[in-house]
C-alpha cells in the first residue's frame, strides 16, 4: 500500500505537468505536404500587422519586404513611431510605408507627453499624417523612458491622454481612434497601470473612440488583465501592439502556439509582430522578420517571413 | 492518448482490490462504531469541455477526453470525518487545487466542502457541496473570431465571471467564487483513503459578442449565465489523526 501511495504521488505530478507547452523549432523543409499544411496553419493564425521602425537606411528593404507580405495577403497594417524630428511635413519612411496601401497605426512618441501645448502638437500631427486614423498615445511610458531625462507617472500620463481625447472629440470629431499607451503584458505593473487608467476615466470613455493596447510577449503571463477586461473595460476593444520572440528559429512555432492564446485570453483583435526589422540597439534584433536591410536586395529573411511570403 | 488518459488507465490496472486489504468493514472503527479521523488527501482531476458547443458543459461528450478544453489539476485536501453524523453531515474538508500546473499566475482555487457518506458494503457513497474561490485557470477564456470580407470583425469572448477579489494578488475583482456539488465513492482501509468521483462546478460565465465595423463602430451584446462544469477526480489520502 505504501508503494501504491508513492506511485500515486509520482503519477499525479507527472500527469499534471501535461498542461502547457514550450516552443520548439519547426523545420519547414520536411516535405511539400508538410510545408503546405504548415503554411496554411501559420497563415490562419498569423495576424497581418507588424511594427516598423522608422529608419531611412532600411527603407528600400522595407518597401520590398512589406510589398512581398502584402502580395501574399499577409499584411494589412504597420505600427510606426511618430517622433518630433519628423513631424512638420511627415516622415518620408512613414509616407513610403503608407504609400504601399497598408493601414498605419501612428505611435505618438513618449516625448510628446511632456509638451506644454499637447493639443497643438496633435493638430500638427493630424495635419502631417492625414492618411493615419489610428494614433497610439505613448508606449510603455513608465518603463522605457530613460531615467536621465524626464519621466512620467501613470497619473500624469492619464491627464495628458484625457486632454488629447477631449481635444480630438471637440476639434476633430470622427478623425481618429486613439489607443492607450501599451502596458507591459507580464507581471502586475501593466495591469495595475491599466486599472488606474480605468478608474481615472478610461472606463467612462466612448469604446468607439478608444482601444486598449497591451504589449504581450508571453500569453501565460497576461492573466492579471482578465479581471479588468471582463469588468470595467468589458466594452473596449483590445489590440496587442507588440508580440514575438527573439529567436528566428522559434518565430513559426510562436505564431502557431502563442498567437491563438493571446487572442483567446485578451480577445485581441490584432497582434502586431515586433518587429519587421529592429536595429535601434546597434545589431539586428532576433525579433526581426528581416535582417541586414542595408544589403538590399539580398537582405536576410526569417523562416516565418519566407513561410508567410509563400517562398518556402 | 494524453498523459492523463494513460495515467488513469494505468491506475485502474494497478489499483489493489481494496476489499482484500480491509480487515474489517472499511468505514467502521474497531468497536463497530463509525470510523472518524482526519485525512490528508492528494489527487488528480481532469476537466474537459467545449464552451462554445451548445450544452457541452452540461452534457458530456462521448469521447470523454477529446473535447475542446483539456485541463489537468492537482489537489490537496484536509478532510475530517466526524465520529457521528452532525446535522446529517458526516464531515467537512478544506482544499486547494492547482489547475494547469505550468501556469503560475492563474488556476489557484481554494474550497470548503461539507459532505455526507452512506456505507454500501465495502465502499461509501459520498455526497457533498461547497464553495470554491480563487483565480480561475486561463483555459476557460476562449475567443472565436470571424473576419468578414468587408472588414467587419465579429468575435465572441467567453470567460468565467470575475465576481470576487483575491487580496494581495492582481487587480481587483479578478477572482471567481462559485458553488459546487460532488459525488464520489470512497474506501478507508487502515490508514488510507481512496476516492474517485465527479465534482460539478456551477460557474458563472460571461458570453460577450462584439462586432466592429470597418468604420470602427463597436456593437456588443454582453450576457451571462451559470454553467455546469464537471470534472473527474481520484484522490489518495493518509490518516493524520
Amino acid at each position: 500500500m505504501k508503494r501504491f501511495a508513492c506511485g500515486w504521488l509520482v503519477l499525479c505530478a507527472w500527469t499534471a505537468c501535461d498542461n502547457g507547452t514550450s516552443l520548439s523549432p519547426v523545420v519547414p523543409s520536411a516535405g511539400e505536404p508538410f510545408q503546405a499544411d504548415l503554411a496554411r496553419e501559420v497563415g490562419l493564425k498569423w495576424s497581418p500587422y507588424v511594427g516598423v521602425q522608422v529608419d531611412g537606411g532600411a527603407l528600400r528593404a522595407y518597401e520590398d519586404a512589406l510589398s512581398i507580405l502584402q502580395r501574399a495577403g499577409q499584411l494589412r497594417g504597420a505600427r510606426v513611431e511618430i517622433s518630433k524630428n519628423s513631424q512638420t511635413s511627415g516622415d518620408p519612411v512613414i509616407r513610403a510605408v503608407g504609400a504601399l496601401g497598408i493601414e498605419l497605426l501612428g505611435l505618438i512618441d513618449n516625448e510628446y507627453l511632456f509638451a506644454q501645448d499637447i493639443e497643438q502638437e496633435i493638430d500638427q500631427i493630424f495635419a502631417a499624417y492625414p492618411e493615419i486614423r489610428y494614433f497610439q498615445i505613448g508606449n510603455e511610458i513608465t518603463t522605457i523612458l530613460p531615467t536621465t531625462g524626464p519621466t512620467i507617472t501613470i497619473g500624469e500620463y492619464w491627464t495628458v491622454f484625457q486632454r488629447i481625447y477631449n481635444h480630438v472629440q471637440n476639434r476633430h470629431p470622427g478623425r481618429a481612434t486613439l489607443l492607450t499607451q501599451s502596458t507591459l503584458g507580464a507581471g502586475l505593473q501593466g495591469p495595475s497601470e491599466l486599472e488606474t487608467m480605468a478608474s481615472s476615466g478610461l472606463a467612462r470613455m466612448d469604446p468607439n473612440k478608444v482601444i486598449v493596447a497591451v504589449n504581450a510577449y508571453d500569453p501565460d503571463a497576461v492573466s492579471q488583465y482578465r479581471g479588468l477586461l471582463s469588468g470595467p473595460l468589458r466594452s473596449f476593444r483590445v489590440w496587442v501592439t507588440e508580440s514575438g520572440v527573439a529567436d528566428s528559429a522559434l518565430h513559426i512555432p510562436y505564431v502557431q502556439e502563442r498567437y491563438p492564446l493571446l487572442r483567446n485570453y485578451l480577445r485581441a483583435e490584432r497582434v502586431y509582430w515586433y518587429v519587421l526589422w529592429g536595429g535601434d540597439s546597434g545589431s539586428d534584433t532576433d525579433f526581426g522578420l528581416i535582417k541586414s536591410p542595408g544589403n538590399y536586395p539580398r537582405y536576410w529573411k526569417s523562416p516565418l517571413f519566407e513561410l508567410l511570403a509563400g517562398a518556402l | 492518448m494524453t498523459r492523463t488518459r494513460r495515467a488513469l488507465l494505468v491506475l485502474a490496472c494497478v489499483m489493489p482490490p481494496l476489499n482484500v486489504l480491509a480487515q474489517q468493514p472499511l468505514q467502521e472503527d474497531s468497536n463497530g462504531g463509525r470510523k472518524s479521523g482526519t485525512y490528508l488527501k492528494t489527487g488528480l482531476a481532469h476537466w474537459q469541455g467545449d464552451i462554445f458547443s451548445r450544452g457541452s458543459l452540461t452534457q458530456w461528450d462521448v469521447d470523454l477526453f477529446g473535447a475542446e478544453y483539456n485541463l489537468t489539476s492537482l489537489n490537496v485536501e484536509i478532510e475530517t470525518y466526524f465520529s457521528d453524523t452532525f446535522l446529517k453531515l458526516s464531515g467537512f474538508s478544506i482544499g486547494y487545487r492547482k489547475d494547469a500546473v505550468r501556469h503560475i499566475d492563474s488556476g489557484h482555487m481554494f474550497s470548503g466542502k461539507l459532505f455526507r457518506d452512506v456505507d454500501i458494503k465495502a465502499i461509501a457513497l459520498k455526497f457533498g457541496g461547497g464553495i470554491e474561490w480563487g483565480m480561475p485557470s486561463l483555459n476557460f477564456d476562449q475567443t472565436e473570431f470571424e473576419f468578414a470580407g468587408n472588414g467587419t470583425v465579429r468575435y465572441r469572448h467567453t470567460h468565467p465571471d470575475r465576481n470576487a477579489d483575491v487580496p494581495f494578488v492582481g487587480t481587483t475583482t479578478d477572482g471567481a467564487l462559485y458553488p459546487f456539488v460532488e459525488l464520489s465513492v470512497a474506501q478507508r482501509p487502515g490508514f488510507f483513503l481512496i476516492e474517485a468521483g465527479m465534482r460539478i462546478n456551477i460557474i458563472g460565465f460571461q458570453f460577450d459578442d462584439y462586432e466592429v465595423s470597418v468604420a470602427d463602430k463597436v456593437t456588443h451584446v454582453l450576457s451571462q449565465k451559470r454553467v455546469l462544469v464537471p470534472y473527474l477526480f481520484m484522490n489518495l489520502g493518509l490518516r493524520m489523526f
